[in-house]
């Protein structure tokens, strides 16, 4: 591809520039200007005309030199397997390619967008905007060829900008809400995110359209964004490889670039479980949902929690036990977002499962909580142990309690079992039990824990044994 | 592009950070043509008063403000994050006619950073690739070498006073660069209003100890002036004796010609 007919360089080279205020010819958008945006849209094939670069209102040398300006680019494509879908890729693409104009920057996206235009670029003649007109369409056709068709239009002028701009704020939040109901199913590639692997060596963050980020930070879109322009860094692509199990969320792709970043310490992983081949906790995770053996559910805790959750334990005392990059059954770093999601801990029992969460977490993601539910899951402010848990949950009919019949005829013969003087266990260095109830042969590692409890039942299940 | 010049300024509290930082600038200003980009990094915040600059906001209020809206879910769901703090943080620059200025801050709040900050590291490399000299400000602490701000650092200047904390910091500071692998061209001490009686012993134990001592600073009765009557130091007079030092310095560098510069950045 030439650019030889434009009066300045076009390449990666320039993508890293920054025109200085002193330096600028004209700034477009920007925060001085109130409204500015870009915009790419999927149209028919009808509806775009080849090539078409429009401009409405002043070109480039209309302006005054060192002018703001309204400013918005509307870019709009067409072919065969180009859909609306596409639309947020493109647009990011418009972002990397007006910086690769010598003497153009490009700063922010959609109705923050800001650009400069150098004086050295203008005096050279980039004097109007038919030259970057030029410079996306040549290259929007050669780097992605699903696009058949596609036409660019600048608008300058206020008014004009004025009547659109509605619209093209619809359209974000209509593409925010498609966003918001992308599946995991949907995509094949994954990011991964090893950040977190100098102080937990063995962690990696898989992040999907359902599950974010522990620490809550990256989406599915920033991984995206962050492997595009770095795919060598720290945030890169994990394609998804083949599908071992969807319900669980098990993919051959992911239990390699586990084996492989953790160092064979990591094989195998169920990205919407928190019991069995839990996703790594690194350190940095918004919450734990943490197992609470005695009502066979899970609590959640948050990090701003500052009292004791109803087992008695802080939300730093927990993070000890979980954190460090290990598959810890139990106990399982995750982001508030993931709260948000369809498959948060499905494998579990989804919301059914949670038994205990802080008020203000619950009121942050109430919508998100199925409806069956809302009402069974206390707060602190319900309560406070486990044995008033207990009865709430019992009260209010929580689904967990349909789980309680075989724990609790296990109760009668194991009661005497648990308790020492004081009333708490003494768990030297690191031992594994299973706990009962769990289902399915669960391992769970204490580390130089003190656990205090009314009740222990630790039970050693046999295949085909019956129970007694 | 061109090669760019990376400068941090090191060295305990008190000692002359800020006030070298302010006269080395100026002296870049008026005896060379070059770009420069001053990025206060210590938290305190005292390079905009010393260069008579406002600051509306810092790059720590504005990562602050982001990981607020990640967690209260406020950005858009599908746009990058990485695309908007780079303009944030591009807005937060203070443009001047002569140079421009970036005030770190800090951030503050609970959880994760550990993205914010990574953004932030490529963000600012970016930057500072667009400038001929990137001027840094650092802090007391010794935090930021263990973070690697440092690292893209050619040359390390350690400011020293008369005391012996200084100069054991000035030790510590030469060992942790070894220790976390910043790769300096050159780590220099200036002795910043030491007696000049105190000089050829001061000089001794810095040779002694393999640090490369390249001039001193008076004490400069104008910049208690200034001071004093809460002006900037980048007000001080021409003949200024602290000024004509530091030009000095600045000249036994390689600063201030093109030759000695390229050599300085290791290209002949
Ligand atoms: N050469 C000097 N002559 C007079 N006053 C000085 C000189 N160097 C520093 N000072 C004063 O000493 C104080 C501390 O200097 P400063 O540059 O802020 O130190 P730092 O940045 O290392 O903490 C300031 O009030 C400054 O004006
Ligand atoms: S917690 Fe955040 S920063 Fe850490 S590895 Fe996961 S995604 Fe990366
Ligand atoms: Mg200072």
């Amino acid at each position: 591809m030439s650019f030889d007919d434009l009066p300045v360089d076009v390449g990666v080279i320039y993508e890293g520039e920054r025109v200085r205020g002193k330096d600028m010819f004209v700034e477009l958008g920007g925060p001085k200007i109130e409204k500015k945006f870009e915009l790419a849209l999927a149209r028919s094939m009808d509806e775009v005309e080849d090539e078409r670069i429009t401009i409405i209102g002043p070109d480039l040398k209309d302006m005054k030199e060192g002018s703001y300006n309204p400013f918005a680019i509307l870019v709009e494509v067409a072919g065969n397997e180009i859909e609306p879908d596409l639309e947020g890729v493109i647009e990011r693409r418009i972002h990397e390619y007006v910086n690769f104009i010598e003497g153009m920057m490009h700063l922010n996206q959609r109705y923050d967008i800001w650009i400069r235009l150098s004086k050295k670029s203008f005096e050279k003649g980039f004097n109007s905007l038919e030259y970057l007109g030029k410079v996306l369409i040549r290259l929007f056709k050669s780097e992605m060829s699903i696009i058949e068709k596609i036409q660019v239009t600048f608008i300058t002028d206020a008014k004009e900008l004025e009547n659109r701009y509605d619209e093209a704020v619809n359209r974000y939040n209509e593409r925010d809400a498609r966003a918001r109901g992308l599946k995991d199913e949907d995509v094949d590639t994954f990011y991964g995110c090893s950040l977190c692997q100098s102080f937990a060596p063995t962690h990696v963050c898989t992040i999907t359209p359902q599950r974010y980020a522990n620490c809550g930070a990256i989406s599915w879109f920033d991984g995206r964004a962050a492997a595009r322009v770095d795919p060598k860094g720290p945030l890169y692509e994990i394609p998804k490889g083949e599908t071992i199990d969807d319900f669980r969320g098990e993919y051959t792709g992911v239990n390699q670039i586990y084996a492989e970043k953790s160092l064979g310490k990591v094989k195998e992983v169920s990205l919407y479980s928190a019991f069995e081949k839990p996703h790594t906790s690194c350190g940095c995770f918004e919450a734990i949902a943490f197992v609470i053996p005695e009502v066979d559910g899970l609590g959640i805790v948050h990090r701003d929690f500052k009292g004791e959750a109803v087992n008695g334990l802080t939300f730093s005392s927990m993070a000890d036990t979980t954190a460090g990059g290990r598959q810890v059954p139990g106990f399982h770093g995750i982001s508030i977002e993931y709260m948000r999601s369809t498959k948060f801990l499905q494998v579990d029992g989804g919301w059914e499962r949670i038994v205990w969460i802080p008020e203000p977490i619950k009121k942050r993601v109430l919508e998100f909580i199925p409806e069956h539910v809302r009402d069974k899951i206390p707060t602190e402010n319900d309560v406070t142990t486990i044995s008033e848990l207990k009865e709430f949950l019992k009260t209010h009919d929580h689904p967990v309690v349909n789980r309680w019949t075989e724990l609790e005829a296990e109760e009668e013969t194991a009661a005497q079992v648990a308790t020492s003087e004081d009333g708490a266990v003494m768990v030297p260095g690191e031992f594994t039990a299973m706990v009962g109830g769990v289902g399915g042969g669960i391992e769970i590692i204490f580390k130089n824990a003190r656990i205090y409890a009314e009740k222990v039942i630790i039970r050693r299940k046999v295949a085909g044994e019956k129970r007694k | 592009m061109r090669e760019k010049l990376v400068i941090s300024v090191s060295g305990k509290g008190g000692t002359g950070k800020t006030t070298f930082t302010a006269l080395l600038s100026r002296v870049l200003l008026s005896k060379t043509k070059r770009s420069l980009l001053l990025v206060d990094a210590d938290p305190v915040m005292n390079l905009p008063r010393a260069l008579g600059v406002d600051i509306s906001k810092s790059v720590g209020d504005i990562a602050t403000e982001i990981r607020r809206k990640i967690d209260n879910g406020e950005l858009p769901a599908s746009a990058a994050k990485q695309d908007i703090f780079e303009g944030e943080i591009f807005e937060s620059l203070v443009e001047g006619e002569q140079f421009d200025l970036l005030a770190m801050g800090r951030t503050e709040g609970e959880g994760c950073y550990c993205y914010v900050n990574r953004l932030l590291t490529q963000i600012l490399d970016r930057l500072t690739s667009n400038y001929d000299i990137t001027l840094m400000d650092m802090s007391a602490g010794l935090e930021h070498f263990s973070r690697r701000t440092n690292r893209n650092v050619d040359v390390l200047i350690i400011v020293i006073d008369s005391s012996r904390a200084a100069f054991e910091a000035a030790i510590r500071i030469r060992d942790l660069a070894k220790e976390v692998h910043i790769d300096f061209k050159r780590i220099l001490v200036i002795a910043n209003r030491v007696p000049e009686s105190l000089i050829p012993l001061l000089s001794k134990g810095l040779e002694e100890n393999g640090l490369d001592f390249i001039g001193t600073v008076p004490e400069d009765d104008k910049i208690a002036e200034l001071n004093y009557l809460g002006k900037p130091i980048f007000e001080l007079p021409d003949s200024s004796p602290s000024l004509n030092a530091v030009t000095e310095i600045a000249e036994g560098i390689g600063l201030l010609d093109e030759v000695t510069m390229m050599k300085l950045l290791g290209i002949e």
